[in-house]
């Protein structure tokens, strides 16, 4: 099959009323939380996911996808309007955006940002049809060895690349890998880690360890920050002719949109290198590109477009791995993973062969969904402003009803809301001592699957584990993994050395 | 050679070997299997030991200064206790009351006041949610109100 026979199938999929009607409401609940500051798409997604299990895998996806890329468009608004960025990847666009509203511009701003993010995400799900299907290709040829291989890469890739303590990211991935265990063994049978609890038998809940880590805990510590009133002073005339470009300030930012997206695409596609990362280096690549670059941070609409751009493709880009390996590059990706997983669909190399309809069919409506959501985004803006004026004091109990009952609702059972707890407690202590639980579920969500490879590589094997270094392709895998691990530990450790020499 | 140390870094440190002997511990008491054939401990104890190893690497780390310092002990609690209360009473009175109660709580958790017309808002909306959304679309086994209620009074 080519491209184009499958884009189609793609069309045939994605343009049902059905998919069409749960992308366009998933776009709107996207745009909506991605606007509030303080719940971000993840909270979403996960609050979102018990709600579809009614309905068809692929229009499940479709929409909880849509939460995703809705909230990058969303989460500029505010950032934009309140210089609060509604999301962790649209602060960047905070830098000139707000100057630019301050300075009356905000309408222009927006249609900047919605212009950008359509372009950044439009191109980029290109390159994930063209990368996704040859990735998904080489990797059918793997076996569990290879596969063993892979994983350990993703997550130390994603421990190390994304900035921050190493080690402390690699303590939260092993973790992860730990609760992952948790429940009845497939294999032997055994309750492991249950303490007797008879809940935990199918593990714990992913949307409990998610809610937990991220809502409650960014909750409980946002309630300690300023409270998000918002003042009513930028939002003034932004009706449609204020947004509109004149032909000038279009030539100027046709590149750094471009330089924008690419950044995004590559970026994105990396583990543990999400839209914020992408964001941050669009910004800093524009800045250095310019010609003048004392105009940034002063409303520079070039400011605006790159990283809008970037991150947007690097939300289109994030399903290259997720897609192709069954391996998430960061916890949104985990999350859309782990509900793929609920839905019954198995990830890996073989997805795309074996669910093609599916896999052309989510690409297909992320076009969709982008342009639903250009369309969506420029004439709701009156809407949008006024709903993130909402005051956190409303915002807060809301927000813990929708946690409470989105964790009861996965099996119907209170003891998933007391897991919830738990981790709402254990995420604001972490957070507190300075780690991000973040890649906890990236362990969370590929620790069965690594253990059940690592069984099978040692069965193959006849128990020798020289085949991890014996394969070439695992050998290289585990051997970029060392070398990502060693090579942040090298200055502490010949600091550590000449210390005890003395 | 003296350092500055963080007291409570190290504490946690030393809480994060423990927790690596400790799954150490709950992959023993598991079978180990062999090499051959890996039983369902061998996973959980490689696990342990790394989490250990990484935990005294982390005594080594230098911190970094400048983190985020929020604290909220009083929200911790009242959200805990809203999240408990809520758990608590939906299935023993209802949905309702445990609505009810838990937006109280969360209400409690804010460190400004909340003005009673809000609060009464916010159960009101939240039962038509709760109700239309999880009981009559999702249909989720709940009750607005617990018919023991009704034999108590």
């Amino acid at each position: 099959m080519d491209l184009f026979s499958n884009i189609a199938l793609g069309f045939q999929t994605a343009f049902t009323a059905e998919a069409l009607f749960y992308c366009f409401l998933g776009c709107c609940i996207g745009t909506f939380v991605g606007a509030l500051p303080g719940i971000g798409p993840m909270v979403t997604i996960s609050v979102a996911l018990p709600l579809t299990f009614g309905l068809d895998p692929t229009v499940a996806l479709i929409m909880l996808a849509g939460i995703f890329y809705g909230a990058q468009y969303g989460g500029s608004i505010s950032s934009i309007l309140l210089n609060l960025p509604g999301t962790a990847s649209t602060a960047v666009t905070a830098l000139d955006g707000y100057p630019l509203a301050q300075s009356g511009r905000a309408g222009f701003a927006l249609f900047i940002n919605a212009i950008a993010s359509f372009c950044g995400s439009t191109l980029s799900i290109i390159v994930v049809m063209a990368f996704a299907p040859a990735i998904a290709e080489i990797a059918l040829r793997f076996n569990s060895t290879e596969y063993f291989a892979v994983m350990v890469l993703g997550l130390v890739a994603a421990c190390t690349i994304g900035g921050g303590s190493p080690l402390k990211s690699l303590v939260m991935v092993v973790f992860g890998l730990i609760l992952g265990i948790v429940g009845m063994d497939i294999n032997s049978g055994a309750m492991r880690y249950t303490f007797g609890f008879l809940e935990l038998t199918d593990g714990i809940s992913l949307i409990s360890v998610a809610m937990g880590l991220f809502g409650v805990a960014e909750i409980v510590r946002k309630m300690a920050g300023p409270s998000t009133h918002a003042s009513k002073t930028m939002i003034q005339d932004l009706s449609l002719a204020s947004m509109l470009p004149n032909r000038e300030d279009l030539s100027r930012l046709w590149l750094p949109i471009l330089r924008g997206t690419s950044i995004g695409s590559m970026i994105g596609a990396l583990p543990g290198a999400g839209p914020t990362v992408a964001s941050f280096m669009a910004y800093a690549a524009e800045k250095k590109a310019s010609r003048d670059p004392g105009r940034f941070g002063k409303g520079a609409p070039e400011g605006v477009a790159a990283p809008e751009a970037a991150n947007n493709a690097a939300v289109q880009a994030a399903f290259i791995p997720t897609l192709s390996l069954g391996i998430p590059g960061d916890v949104v990706m985990a999350i859309l993973l782990g509900a793929m997983i609920m839905h019954g669909v198995i990830p890996g190399p073989q997805f795309i062969a074996n669910e093609p309809a599916m896999f052309w069919g989510l690409l297909v409506s992320f076009w969709i969904g982008n342009l639903i959501l250009l369309f969506l985004n420029l004439p709701l803006i009156g809407l949008l402003v006024r709903i993130i004026t909402v005051p956190s004091r409303i915002l807060h109990p809301v927000v813990i009803f929708f946690i409470c009952l989105g964790s009861y609702s996965v099996s119907n059972n209170i003891f998933d809301v007391f897991v919830t707890l738990v981790f709402g407690v254990l995420g604001y202590v972490l957070v507190r001592r300075g780690f991000h639980p973040a890649p906890v579920l990236l362990g969370f969500i590929l620790g069965p699957m690594m253990e059940e490879n690592l069984r099978r590589s040692l069965v193959i094997a006849r128990g020798d584990p020289s085949v991890f270094l014996e394969r070439p392709a695992s050998a290289v895998m585990l051997g970029l993994a060392f070398l990502l691990i060693v090579m942040p530990l090298r200055k502490p450790a010949l600091r550590f050395l000449s210390r005890v020499r003395r | 050679m003296l350092r500055h140390r963080n007291f409570a870094h190290d504490l946690f440190c030393l809480t994060i070997i423990g927790f690596g002997f400790f799954v150490i511990y709950g992959g023993l008491e598991l079978s180990i299997g062999t090499m051959r054939r890996i039983g369902p401990g061998f996973f959980p104890l490689g696990l342990g030991a790394i989490m250990a190893i990484l935990g005294v690497g982390l005594l080594f780390e230098r911190q970094d200064e400048n983190r985020d310092d929020t604290r909220n002990p009083r929200g911790l609690i009242f959200i805990s206790l809203a999240l408990a209360a809520f758990a608590g009473l939906l299935e023993t009175l209802g949905l309702f009351p445990a609505t009810a109660a838990m937006v109280l709580l969360v209400v409690a958790a804010e460190p400004e006041r909340v003005s009673l017309p809000t609060v009464i808002g916010l159960i009101a909306g939240l039962w038509a949610v709760g109700y239309l959304l999880f009981v009559v679309v999702l249909r989720l086994p709940l009750q607005p109100l617990a018919p023991e209620i009704w034999t108590m009074m």
